[in-house]
């Protein structure tokens, strides 16, 4: 205890300390002058960007979901705020199941039975971890547009069902440390694989899969690169604060695109705040951590 | 006898069962995996030998014309080369400031440090707020609010903004990324020291060990397959880092702050335009992977060998 209490004040620990709380700070000071200045007026941000605002402009808000239009189709047609929203939890909603479900089923298929193509599947998934390919969007693009789903979300969602990468790892470990005893005796009372897998084993692993799929909402939810170039016509949230905030339309003023940024920001924090726990403590490439 | 008989086929009836469940299961995410990665990078690799003729619209076999274009462009384009110098300088920078913050911070949470749980939620946080609205708070704070206050307590310094400037953009991208990516790493570096047994540290403890010399000695070793996992990533990462180029500067990204990852990004975003850009794209990827896929197996070869050991 008194070793422990001797590591702690150590000048390396002081020193990191600081380092941390300096970077803290960092981090803060931007996202609270943001806050401030999204209830600013165009000029009081212009002439005071530091200070407090002159008038607190709580309707730069109702603004953002009246004002905001993101061209699509060549400009041809635009979208409100409130598509947006609909869109991205399509989107997230949509990619977070299937990106959490198929490695889910894949790492049972694998972790459970003992076949050789079961052990070939793991390797390959080692081995695309480790293969840096490099380049191959175009190729997805082109796939896409010749089946006809390019610019559409079942497009983006049959790209986003693969096995490969580390929730593959972290389920099958989770697979491989689950205790058999209840699916043996499943199978003892007449019970079928079907039975077994839908009734005990993805019961017992439903806190890892949420976590995987809490996750995985995250990253949709905030990812803007994958409707930018597989579904441009069909925006989200994410990809519609970047559009709008890099079109020259000056009635959207920028207090305004820093009141989108916040509404953007709330689902993804009112998230984080509830789960903080489970997303930084419940995964580990070695199963689940109880 | 007729009860074994029975037996066997009860056996060879569930393994029949299980056969077909377990083909049911895989069907899927196979078919999706032959189609969007063996099939795309198969094509991929073909792509690189076409030219999009835009009179019929389809792609057609040129050789290796695309492939003489890319060794021409690494040769005498200053967009390329300067390309490659900043991917380069971004990895080196990210490995020595952005991993090795990332690992004494992890460090300091391991140890339980004051305030490492506060520290930890707020190291994570960047990570799960989406990239654009960091970048659109960053981006306003510094080219908005920051020259304000620079201009103020330096008078006549005429500074217009972290982004703006010429000499201080692309150091401002590389602060961006390091500054905004501590979090999935070290989560995953907390993780792995967590799992080190605590009577080797006790017993270090005991030896007079102190905190600089635990990471080194004991702490960095332990840890040493979770950094070689991330060293080789990141490596793969020299030809796809963008380092947020797009997101900050849009299509008009200043020459002095393109990476590879950007200058094949930019033909992507462009809708049909990019069209006749793919295959070339698709041939610069191939030379990419061909290059670095060596040089990542030799790294991790040479990590495992040559790393420090957890004996």
């Amino acid at each position: 205890m008194i070793k422990k209490k001797k590591i702690s004040v150590s000048p390396l620990m002081i020193v990191l300390g600081v380092v941390l709380l300096i970077y803290v700070i960092s981090l803060i000071l931007p996202f609270c002058w943001a806050l401030m200045s999204s209830v600013k007026d165009r000029l009081d941000f212009t002439l005071n960007p530091f200070g407090l605002p002159e008038e607190w402009l709580f309707s730069n808000y109702g603004d953002v979901f009246s004002k905001f239009a993101v061209p699509i189709n060549n400009d041809t047609e635009r979208i409100g705020f409130f598509q947006l929203i609909g869109n991205s939890l399509i989107y997230a909603l949509g990619c977070a199941f299937l990106s959490a479900l198929t490695p889910c089923i894949m790492a049972y298929a694998v972790a459970k039975f003992d076949y050789k193509f079961s052990k070939i599947l793991y390797g390959v998934v080692i081995f695309t971890m480790i293969l840096p390919i490099v380049g191959s969007t175009p190729s997805s693009i082109n796939v896409l547009r010749s089946i006809g789903l390019y610019d559409t979300f079942w497009g983006v969602f049959l790209l986003k069902t693969h096995f490969l990468g580390t929730y593959f790892l972290v389920f099958h470990a989770t697979f491989k440390n689950t205790p058999k005893d209840y699916s043996e005796a499943a199978y003892i009372d007449g019970g079928g694989n079907f039975t077994v897998l839908f009734r005990i084993v993805i019961p017992m692993i439903r806190n890892i899969f949420f976590t995987v799929m809490l996750l995985q909402f995250v990253a949709f939810w905030n990812d803007f690169n994958t409707p930018l170039i597989y579904m441009p016509n069909n925006p989200t949230l994410a990809l519609g604060i970047y559009v709008m905030d890099n079109l020259n339309d000056n009635s959207f003023t920028i207090p305004m695109r820093l009141a989108s940024c916040m509404i953007g920001l709330l689902p993804v924090l009112v998230l984080f705040l509830v789960f903080h726990e489970r997303l930084l403590g419940k995964i580990s490439m070695g199963g689940l951590k109880e | 006898m007729t009860e074994t008989v029975k037996r066997e086929r009860i056996c060879l009836k569930k393994k029949y069962k299980d056969l077909i469940f377990y083909i049911l299961l895989i069907a899927i995410p196979l078919a999706q995996f032959c189609i969007f990665y063996i099939y795309v990078n198969f094509n991929s690799v073909l792509l690189a030998f076409k030219r999009f003729d835009y009179d019929t619209g389809i792609y057609r076999y040129v050789g290796v014309e695309n492939f003489a274009r890319v060794f021409r462009d690494f040769a005498s384009s200053e967009l390329v080369s300067a390309s490659v110098k900043n991917s380069l300088i971004a990895y080196a920078v990210g490995l020595l400031f952005g991993t090795g913050l990332a690992l004494l911070f992890s460090y300091y949470i391991y140890k339980k440090s004051f305030g490492h749980k506060f520290f930890q939620v707020m190291l994570f946080l960047p990570s799960i707020v989406s990239s654009v609205a960091m970048v659109m708070m960053f981006k306003y704070f510094t080219d908005l609010a920051l020259p304000e206050v620079i201009n103020k307590i330096f008078p006549g310094s005429e500074f217009i903004g972290f982004l703006s400037e010429e000499n201080t953009r692309f150091g401002t991208l590389l602060f961006f990324c390091i500054w905004s990516g501590f979090g999935s790493n070290v989560l995953l570096y907390v993780g792995a020291m967590n799992g080190i047994n605590d009577s080797i540290v006790e017993a270090a403890h005991l030896d007079g060990c102190g905190t600089m010399r635990e990471f080194i000695s004991i702490t960095f070793p332990m840890i040493f397959p979770t950094f070689t996992t991330l060293f080789i990533v990141n490596i793969a990462g020299i030809a796809t880092n963008q380092i947020n180029a797009y997101l900050f500067y849009g299509l008009d990204v200043p020459p002095n702050c393109y990476t590879l990852g950007f200058y094949m990004f930019k033909d992507l975003v462009t809708g049909t335009a990019g069209l006749s850009e793919y295959p070339y794209l698709s041939a610069m990827g191939l030379v990419m992977t061909v290059v670095v896929t060596p040089i990542v197996l030799v790294v991790r070869k040479l990590l495992i060998k040559f790393g420090p050991s957890a004996e």
